[in-house]
């Protein structure tokens, strides 16, 4: 008891001595360096949405200690000193600096201490958007096998911050098969994602009600796959496939995956009934269909039919559109936007922004799955005039595969393969109004060794407005449920299908 | 000393030394790490792993144990220690109930000869004797809580086995719940439905709680996952044997319970005389459960086939070839490490035979049907070949099952340096960087990898990358791949050798033909002896043929062909007699055709479903 005065003393002599030792001042004496530092990822040059979570990094340059400033036009600078490589930059402080400084430049300046001199860099460069990214990114996050899979999970991520939480994860449903989520405008309310081999079916949540459906009928050559919501939420369009596997032995190519057949449905909603056309079910190979901004029509790709092998993995798609009236389940005619042939190019993912003015898509040699193309490469068009353009600010060596828009439009993230060539990982650029692309930028971690450290891919990503407040345990109850059998539609006539649909009695 | 400690000690000693000397010459831990490619990462994405599900904090504690079995001297010490913890507390925990009862002295062994017959079963993941160990633990320092403070039971069970169901998952809590329930019924008889209902009602809420709110496991493993949750190629099958020594404390209690209510005798037994009687009696009893327990495993094969995929991953061709040749049943594996070594050796086209090729090719390429247990064979086999971009997808497929297997992140790793994928290579080092035990072997690559002047000189990269197909094309078939990797590089021996066996197993001699000219280029003087048994054949049966009638077989073959050839004639359709006539030509190519081939004997590798 004695002792408690001296102790409090000693307690508190630490407390002030800690916080002195906190305060970073920047070095006064310095040695200029002219270019700016290697850091990883690479965030220089990029611009960044208002919402997004610090970007943290790490300077890859040799040293003892380092100290970053981190500043704008309005408000105080953030100082970090760290003896080690790595910077996390305080989320708060971030905060307040990015949104305070809208459309303005942020600058790094980076300090290293090596050889009891220090080396200050030349100002790392992010440009603040005047837009915000839709808060949360969802991705499916599996392993790199090509035929077995273990342990695979839908994850949200909360892009203003780092905290990522399990839509589902398939360790509580016989590790059965979880994909193809995607949410309509964005909205996590209006959301589905399939599961296959265990409890199989498609989960789809709208306005608040979860519902398990079986799409495949007797009508359909498959289950649903491929999807895309109409943009007033009550339709979905998919396609369904006869989808194969094949490997090669050439350096730098792994796998094909290819169809055999395909066709396009559409699934209403509130009747629980699909349809589809002759126009959309023929002897061709229909895919992935992305409804137009304004609903009115459906963009998807399209390739012959395949007789063989060669056919099937080697077969081009072109890019078509076919007007059509939900209310009147009318179909218009297929008009090609961009024919394989002309461009001896294979065309996939079509994705619209939500204004209707630009269309994203990855061109490849040839097939239409393209995470596995090195040479697969983002486009984007203008669709007031139909003209395109490789997006070469968002390209790279490696792959660049399937992407999405946020709501607003003004944002575009994608899977590249870019940063060792094998894991794939969600990219964020900025599009400017007249379709110019930013600099892409690979999503935030905390760790900033992160993506060097993680044998996972982040598959399929797509925005969310909010967080999908739907909590994995009720999504997990509702696949454990019978699915409900979807119907076919009985004012299509069937006889008048061709091609891939099976047929069946009707 | 006491007699009674006496007693206790020789008994607890016997028992280490008997466990040490099993595990370390029956069980081989090293043949579980390697069976299990156990690791251990220390970095905070394996802990979050294991911290999302009832149960892992122990799977994750197991992992950080047996990553040590890689020594078979330590996990046999580890194994042991486990298994004599468990025996202790088990020990204690009757004592708690049956003071001063000789009775209860040879129960100590028991759980320790069950945990070691369960450790036997290669699959068997070591967080089952964690659990079993921390169970007893709860269970027995719950009662002491019970019995020496004034903490009420409901609230004790209630934090010992939220706890437990934490570490340890449904299974072990449903254990703990039903001992300490066991535990409630020895209460005087007004107590008991006071204390044993809120026992059953924590019991019956903590899984459900859990499984509603917390984790997202199915509701059946909320309450009764008792192993981890593997890929299907570990997952360790439960056998009677295995909820016997699960349900052993609870058990025992309740048997205890049964005495204590009809035959209260054994509590004490003043006289020495009866404690010897008694002693002596457990003494036979055991050695009689233990002979029977003991006699009853049936792991010889299955160890075999263990040692010899573990020397196999260790490049230690003449014990695969040694191991094969004192192999007492045919198995595909052993084969298919057969063949592979013989080819390392140079003498696959000599020797192939002279171990029986029961399955043909399909030993020799083992990819159909696809299952995860192939997953690292044919990466390891397409990495021999040279057939980098297959050794690599088979190896990712092996990675998506054991994900943070050394062995295969090591594969993984020279696959990219070979392929000159550095930055995927690093990604892959980065991961085996957060596993204490391959620091070595990663700081050694790091280096490598950060000298491209020696990498890009390195003899082995550059004659791998020399094999590596520029054929753009998909290779649908081991055929395929083996012509494509001769065309790429004729020199490729182990490629022409696999080629040559193969036509040679699926006896399509005619096919072979066209590659003879690659055997010149392979470094062969003159015909290997298999090859020369195939193509004698074929001559015999066409003696005009084209091209294999300017061929000579050398005389030695020729010679021993005739005199294959005379017994045949004499043991006319008698192929019994034929067979045992003929032994010493199971070493041929002719043996073969007559009685192992496949296309005789119909024999296939069974379908399984991939999941």
């Amino acid at each position: 008891m004695i002792l408690k005065p001296n102790l409090l003393f000693f307690v508190f002599a630490i407390v002030v001595s800690l916080s002195s030792c906190n305060k970073t001042d920047l070095p006064t004496e310095y040695a200029t360096s002219e270019t700016t530092p290697q850091i990883f990822p690479d965030y220089d040059g990029v611009t960044i949405p208002l919402n997004i979570a610090p970007l943290n990094f790490m300077i890859e340059e040799p040293g003892d200690n380092y100290i970053v400033q981190v500043s704008s036009t309005k408000g105080n600078p953030i100082l970090i000193e760290s003896s080690s490589s790595s910077i996390q930059i305080n989320q708060k402080k971030w905060k307040k600096l990015v949104q305070n400084n809208k459309g303005e430049t942020m600058l790094i300046e980076v300090f290293v201490l090596q050889n009891d001199t220090w080396s200050r860099f030349s100002a790392i460069e992010q440009f603040i958007a005047n837009e915000s990214i839709d808060s949360y990114l969802t991705y499916r996050l599996i392993n790199s096998g090509y035929i077995l899979w273990n342990e695979m999970g839908i994850y949200q991520r909360d892009l203003e911050s780092f905290k990522e939480s399990p839509i589902v994860k398939n360790t509580s449903i016989d590790k059965g098969c979880v994909n193809c989520h995607i949410a309509c405008n964005n909205d996590p309310e209006k959301s589905l994602f399939h599961v296959r081999a265990a409890y199989s079916g498609t989960l789809m949540l709208k306005d608040g009600k979860l519902e398990k459906l079986d799409t495949k009928t007797d009508f359909t050559m498959s289950s649903a796959v491929y999807p895309s919501w109409h943009p007033d939420g009550r339709f979905i369009a998919f396609s369904v496939n006869k989808i194969n596997q094949q490997f090669y032995s050439l350096k730098g190519k792994s796998i094909e995956v290819s169809d055999k057949y395909s066709d396009l449905i559409v699934y209403d909603s509130e009747t629980k009934i699909v349809t589809t056309s002759p126009k959309v079910s023929t002897n061709n190979r229909e895919n992935l269909p992305e409804w137009s901004a304004d609903g009115k029509s459906i963009y998807y790709i399209s390739a012959p039919p395949a007789s063989d092998e060669t056919d099937r993995i080697l077969a081009r798609y072109s890019l078509v559109n076919i007007p059509y009236d939900v209310e009147e389940n009318k179909w218009g005619e297929v008009d090609t936007l961009i024919s394989a042939y002309e461009v001896q190019k294979s065309i996939t993912f079509p994705r619209i922004s939500p204004d209707g003015n630009f269309l994203v898509f990855n061109m490849t040699d040839y097939g239409y799955f393209t995470i596995h193309h090195k040479i697969s490469d983002l486009y984007i068009m203008d669709l007031k005039t139909k003209k395109y353009r490789i997006a070469s600010e968002l390209n790279s060596n490696e792959t660049e595969s399937y992407h999405s828009w946020s709501s607003n439009g003004r944002w575009l993230i994608f899977s590249s393969r870019r940063i060792d060539g094998i894991h794939t990982r969600t990219f964020i650029a900025h599009i400017a109004e007249d379709g110019t692309c930013g600099k892409p930028f690979v999503v935030p971690q905390k760790d900033p060794d992160f993506y060097r450290n993680c044998l996972l891919n982040f598959n399929r990503p797509e925005l969310l407005t909010g967080k999908l407040k739907v909590s994995p345990q009720t999504i997990r109850n509702a696949i454990y449920k019978d699915p409900e059998k979807v119907k076919f539609d009985t004012m299509v006539h069937v006889n008048a299908l061709s091609g891939a649909t099976k047929m069946g009695h009707h | 000393m006491k007699p009674k400690n006496y007693i206790i000690y020789s008994i607890v000693s016997l028992l280490a030394v008997f466990s040490f000397l099993f595990s370390f010459y029956r069980i081989a831990p090293n043949l579980h790490h390697h069976f299990q490619q156990i690791a251990f990462q220390t970095d905070v994405i394996f802990f979050k792993k294991y911290s999302c599900f009832a149960g892992g904090l122990s799977e994750y504690f197991a992992l950080f144990i047996a990553q040590f079995f890689k020594s078979k001297f330590i996990g046999s010490i580890l194994i042991s220690l486990t298994g004599l913890l468990v025996s202790i507390l088990f020990y204690f925990s009757v004592k708690l109930k049956w003071k001063n009862s000789s009775l209860v002295y040879l129960l100590i062994p028991i759980p320790q000869l069950l945990l070691l017959v369960l450790q036997t079963n290669y699959k068997y993941p070591f967080s089952v004797s964690i659990n079993i160990l921390f169970t007893s633990a709860f269970l027995f320092f719950s009662v002491i809580s019970i019995k020496k403070t004034k903490v009420p039971v409901w609230l004790n069970v209630l934090i010992f086995g939220f706890l437990l169901y934490i570490i340890s998952g449904g299974m072990y809590f449903v254990v703990f719940i039903l001992g300490m329930l066991i535990q409630t019924f020895s209460f005087n008889t007004r107590n008991v439905l006071l204390n044993s209902l809120p026992v059953v009602v924590i019991g019956a809420l903590i899984p459900v709680v859990a499984y509603q709110f917390i984790f997202l496991e199915s509701i059946v493993d909320s309450y009764f996952k008792a192993t981890p949750n593997l890929a299907v190629l570990l997952t360790y099958k439960t056998s009677l044997l295995f909820y016997v020594v699960l349900f052993i404390i609870p058990a025992s209690y309740f048997v205890m319970f049964l005495f204590d209510k009809l035959l209260p005798f054994p509590k004490s037994l003043p006289k020495q005389q009866n404690n010897n009687i008694l002693i002596l009696a457990q003494l036979i009893a055991f050695i009689a459960f233990t002979f029977f327990l003991l006699k009853g495993i049936d792991q010889k094969n299955e160890k075999m086939k263990l040692r010899v995929d573990l020397e196999a991953a260790n490049e230690n061709w003449d014990e695969v070839i040694d191991l094969a040749a004192n192999s007492d049943a045919y198995d595909r594996t052993i084969n298919f490490h057969y063949n592979r070594a013989m080819a390392h050796n140079n003498e696959l086209l000599v020797e192939l035979f002279s171990y029986p090729q029961l399955l043909g090719a399909q030993a020799q390429f083992v990819e159909e049907p696809f299952a995860g247990e192939v997953t690292l064979l044919a990466s390891d086999l397409y990495f021999d070949l040279g057939a980098i971009n297959e050794a690599q997808h088979y190896a990712l497929e092996a990675q998506t099952l054991l994900f943070y297997s050394p062995r295969v992140l090591k594969r993984l790793v020279d696959n990219c340096m070979i392929k000159g994928e550095y930055k995927a290579a690093k990604t892959y080092l980065n991961v085996l960087g957060n596993n204490l035990r391959e620091q070595a072997w990663v700081e050694n690559k790091r280096a490598f990898l950060n000298d491209t002047v020696q990498l890009n000189s390195d003899s082995i990269i550059l004659e791998k990358r020399s094999f590596i197909s520029t054929f753009d094309r998909i290779t649908s078939s081991p055929l395929l791949r083996l012509h494509d990797l001769i065309m790429q590089n004729p020199s490729n021996k182990f490629a022409v050798d696999y080629m040559f066996a193969y036509l040679i197993l699926n006896q399509q001699i005619e096919e072979l033909i066209p590659y003879v000219q690659f055997l010149d280029d392979a470094g062969y003087k003159h015909f290997p002896r298999v090859v020369e048994e195939a193509f004698i054949v074929t001559k015999s049966i066409n003696p005009n043929h084209e091209i294999l009638s300017k061929v000579s077989i050398s005389k030695e073959t020729t010679d021993r062909f005739n005199q294959f050839v005379r017994i045949k004639n004499e043991c006319g359709r008698d192929k019994a007699l034929a067979k045992q006539r003929m032994a010493e030509f199971s070493n041929t190519y002719w043996y073969y055709i007559l009685f192992q081939s496949p296309k005789i004997t119909n024999a296939s590798v069974g379908k399984r479903i991939v999941k």
